[in-house]
């Protein structure tokens, strides 16, 4: 049965197996959910803020080539020198010339999802540069070989013991058994790694048009630590990064870190306005597919995306598969939307995963209509839109439309829909026999059918009238059949 | 045509419905007590809060603080404060610093955050290096909420190459969600009010 599955089904399934796992992920992510809940009550213009936040990013969307330009002159007033790139190819490029034109060969790097998406750490390895990722989560990741699980948690996945072992089998540690000694191990290990480099990269959280700066939000220090010491900063950062003033981080700090991880605000937002005296600041700024994205009116809204992590938190089918389970840099809803958009064929099971409950949509902090274009995309798939193609119809779907045509015409003659109803009581009885053999073994493999009854309503209120005195009839209405 | 042309022209081939950018006006929290809602705030994010008490001074109060004591190598980034060596010029050097003393220009009482620019700490990475960090507050400096701290930094934000709100010490909770106080950057933050 499970061989039939692909996509993200198959990949949950992975996850699924280990039970206790994923009831400690189910709870910890509920848990940050509740927190955020918490942090939002604190605020009575929270629902003020996400609207402010929505309107800021959609008016920045709209005028962005003017923001990229003032972005650009006003960092470059500051001393700062910007790129551009249209995909991640032209990204790793800009990125590797930079470190090969100063001979650097060690680099420590901060959380950025970016280069994640373009592949930069096994490019840079490729071309003989060492790469450090220094955020706690991703260092534990980038030495297991595998990618982070969750935008803001990148080791959600693992649990203490995991830990221990990959430090112990990468890292040489000695025995270690919990949270805090690991850490004060990582601590140690990077400090190291951070006093000898040659180059920081980080990620950018906001970018500010009309000052040229940008910022980094970090709680470890780590975005920081990998600035304050090399020669070389390079920012990395999506097209969508921008704000227009800088007045509007404080509609947007006030959201993220709540929204994140329920803290008011991260420990460290760091504003970066040009190099620090006597080194140099690069700023790549990368489409990556961003501006195809813009140009669809009904995905438009998913390029606000602050990178929160709220909708993954909240969302039941993420807490339960893992993040690994979507094959996407970015997983969860907004992933399930980002993915399929740039890539529809190879993404076609992710706007699946979804029980379009909702729940992202409603914590979103930037207003972003998460479920809504989920299924928009699952329409798509259906009616074959700019991005679609028949392969990518899964057969269901397309059964689906079949069937529901059947449907109607059967249901526009009362005696066709008595037929009908004979028949599929008929078949409902045979029914799940049949599904847990045939082509539909996937599907029917987590549902069941309810039991249905051996005669329709007309019959068993035709019976009971027939029966009934006038007294019982009265007093008993008519009873409900008991399932056979 | 090089990839800032080719991207620039092909955003503005783009259709895109144009939406007003709103004015920041709106009923943002204020604090019947913004000093007792920054304590609370600071103290959530594992900062100390400790206040300079009528008859002792800045200078003793800092000394007296436990970090402080048990330093071998402290420094101060104010003359307000003097430390028991003069602050390192070289970045790399602040390894060896037990504690920095650093002066912040305001706090946010919304979510305890103190406001610490690159005129206060021209190398910045005495802020994230040093092992304990000690912030001084003049009592009365703080705005209730960020978007009062933005107004607050105005102009002064282009100033300096590097700004910082900060709130607290450093922390990670990436290993099973447990919370680790002292990930990367300091691993306790003292703030003094005076």
């Amino acid at each position: 049965m499970s061989e039939r599955l692909v996509g993200h089904p198959a990949r949950a399934r992975l996850f699924l197996a280990d039970e206790a796992r994923s009831r400690f992920h189910d709870g910890a992510l509920w848990e940050i959910r509740r927190r955020r809940d918490r942090r939002a009550r604190d605020l009575p213009e929270w629902q003020e803020l996400r609207a402010l936040a929505a309107r800021i990013k959609a008016h920045m969307l709209g005028r962005l080539p003017g923001y990229l330009e003032q972005f650009e002159a006003n960092a470059t007033r500051h001393g700062a020198v910007v790129h551009f790139a249209r995909d991640a190819a032209e990204h790793n490029r800009i990125v590797l010339e930079l470190l090969r034109a100063r001979r650097i060969t060690r680099v420590v790097k901060s959380k950025s999802m970016l280069t994640e998406e373009c592949g930069l750490n096994p490019w840079l390895e490729q071309h003989g540069i060492e790469v450090t990722d220094t955020d706690l989560g991703e260092l534990i990741v980038q030495l297991r070989k595998e990618p982070p699980s969750h935008i803001v948690l990148p080791a959600i996945h693992l649990r203490t013991q995991d830990v221990a072992e990959t430090f112990a089998a990468e890292l040489a540690a000695p025995p270690l058994a919990d949270p805090v000694s690991l850490t004060r191990f990582a601590r140690e290990h990077l400090r190291e790694k951070f006093l000898a480099a040659q180059a920081g990269i980080t990620g950018v959280n906001f970018a500010i048009a009309e000052t040229g700066g940008f910022v980094v939000c970090t709680n470890e220090g780590n975005a920081d630590l990998g600035t304050a010491l090399p020669g070389l900063h390079i920012a990395c950062m999506g097209l969508e990064k921008l704000v227009p003033r800088a007045a509007d981080l404080g509609v947007f700090l006030r959201l993220l870190a709540r929204s994140a991880t329920g803290q008011a605000i991260t420990v460290y937002s760091s504003h970066y306005h040009g190099p620090r005296p006597g080194a140099e600041l690069h700023i790549v700024i990368v489409d990556n597919g961003r501006s195809s994205i813009r140009a669809e009116p009904e995905h438009r809204r998913a390029l606000a995306c602050i990178r929160c992590g709220a909708c993954m938190n909240t969302c039941p089918v993420f807490r339960r598969s893992g993040g690994h389970s979507y094959g996407t840099e970015v997983p969860g809803p907004i992933g399930s939307i980002l993915a399929p958009l740039r890539q529809p064929e190879r993404h076609a099971s992710l706007p699946h995963a979804c029980t379009l409950c909702g729940s992202c949509s409603a914590v979103c902090p930037v207003g972003i209509d998460l479920h809504e274009q989920l299924l928009a995309l699952r329409r798509r798939q259906v009616d074959g839109g700019p991005a679609a193609s028949a392969a990518q119809a899964p057969v269901a779907t397309r059964g689906k439309r079949w069937l529901v045509a059947l449907v109607a015409w059967a249901l526009s003659s009362p005696q066709r829909t008595a037929r009908l109803g004979a028949w599929v009581r008929w078949l409902g009885r045979r029914l799940p026999g049949l599904l847990r053999a045939g082509p539909l073994a996937a599907w029917s493999d987590t549902r069941e059918l309810p039991p249905l009854p051996r005669r329709s309503f007309q019959e068993q209120y035709a019976e009971r009238r027939a029966r009934a005195t006038p007294d019982a009839g009265a007093q008993q209405g008519v009873g409900r059949e008991e399932p056979s | 045509m090089n990839a800032r042309e080719a991207l620039l022209a092909r955003l503005r081939a783009q259709r895109v419905e144009p939406v007003e950018l709103p004015a920041l006006e709106g009923n943002f929290v204020r604090y019947a007590d913004a000093r007792e809602r920054f304590r609370e705030a600071l103290g959530e994010a594992a900062g100390v809060v400790v206040s300079v008490g009528i008859g002792s001074t800045l200078q003793q109060v800092v000394a007296g603080l436990d970090v402080v004591r048990e330093a071998r190598r402290w420094v101060s980034l104010t003359p307000e404060v003097a430390g028991n060596l003069e602050a390192p010029e070289l970045p790399h050097h602040f390894r060896d610093i037990d504690v920095v003393v650093v002066p912040a220009r305001f706090g946010v009482a919304e979510n305890g955050a103190v406001w610490i620019d690159g005129a206060a700490a021209p190398v910045r990475a005495a802020l994230f290096l040093a092992q304990h960090l000690v912030v001084l507050l003049p009592q009365g400096e703080l705005v209730d909420n960020m978007h009062q701290a933005y107004a607050r930094i105005g102009s002064t934000l282009t100033d300096q190459a590097f700004g910082c709100f900060m709130s607290g010490p450093s922390k990670t909770a990436d290993i099973e969600q447990a919370l680790v106080v002292g990930a990367h950057g300091a691993r306790s933050l003292t703030l003094v009010e005076y």
